[in-house]
């Protein structure tokens, strides 16, 4: 009587466990797990790096304005 | 010369000249009326490799720079920056500008093509830095 009582809790048991399981699935709607923080920071980085390599880029004008070096480009786009 | 630029050695800067009449006129207005909406460049470029200086072809390349084409079309056909444009070629005119493409280095040159440009803007920095070492040493 005992065993079969047993059995009938395990049992039980077991089924509770597979229906949360289930419904813990079904909440979490089967989106993609969240990336790792790690892989994110070169990203975040990357836009600061390509900014200091950039050539400064004004209107009719490029580089540093403290240049040394000034060339003066007199031209006709024809 | 990218590089020149890059290391912070050397500034461009572009001057309109009209030397070619309503065309030269008009790549520069879109040019600037691009500018305004921070495409200077992109349109300098478009007009290095394009032979159509038409205003369908403006508009078609503001269109494919996602620009503001309303915008940009009103301030081309009211010629926003006509004043702008001709007083930057009659003052480059007067400064002693008469052919292009005239390039001028430190405020001094003539006209000259690219190689040649960029060999003198390589060596003005190599010298530039020589002096910088001698300096410091």
């Amino acid at each position: 009587m005992n065993r079969h009582r047993t059995t009938i809790v395990l049992l039980g048991g077991l089924l509770a466990a597979l229906l949360l399981g289930g419904l813990l699935a079904a909440c979490s709607g089967g989106e993609e797990p969240e990336s790792p923080a790690t892989t994110e920071t070169p990203q975040s980085t990357q836009p600061a790096e390509e900014a200091r390599v950039q050539i400064i880029r004004g209107r009719a004008t490029l580089g540093n304005p403290d240049a040394p070096i000034l060339i003066q480009d007199y031209s006709d786009f024809l | 010369m990218d590089e020149l630029i890059r290391t912070g050695q050397v500034r461009f800067e572009y001057y309109h000249i009209l030397n070619h009449g309503p065309p030269s006129v008009f790549a520069a207005l879109a040019t600037e009326c691009g500018g305004d909406q921070g495409a200077w460049w992109d349109f300098h470029d478009h007009y290095m490799t394009t032979n159509d200086f038409s205003r369908d072809g403006a508009l078609r390349h503001a269109t494919s720079l996602e620009l503001d084409t309303e915008q940009f079309a009103e301030c081309v056909d009211s010629e926003q920056h006509l004043d702008f444009v001709i007083e930057q070629h009659r003052a480059s005119v007067e400064a002693g500008v008469r052919r292009t493409p005239t390039v001028r280095i430190n405020g001094e040159g003539a006209a000259i093509v690219a190689e040649p440009l960029i060999e003198q803007a390589q060596a003005l920095a190599a010298e530039l830095q020589a002096q910088e070492s001698d300096g410091e040493s």
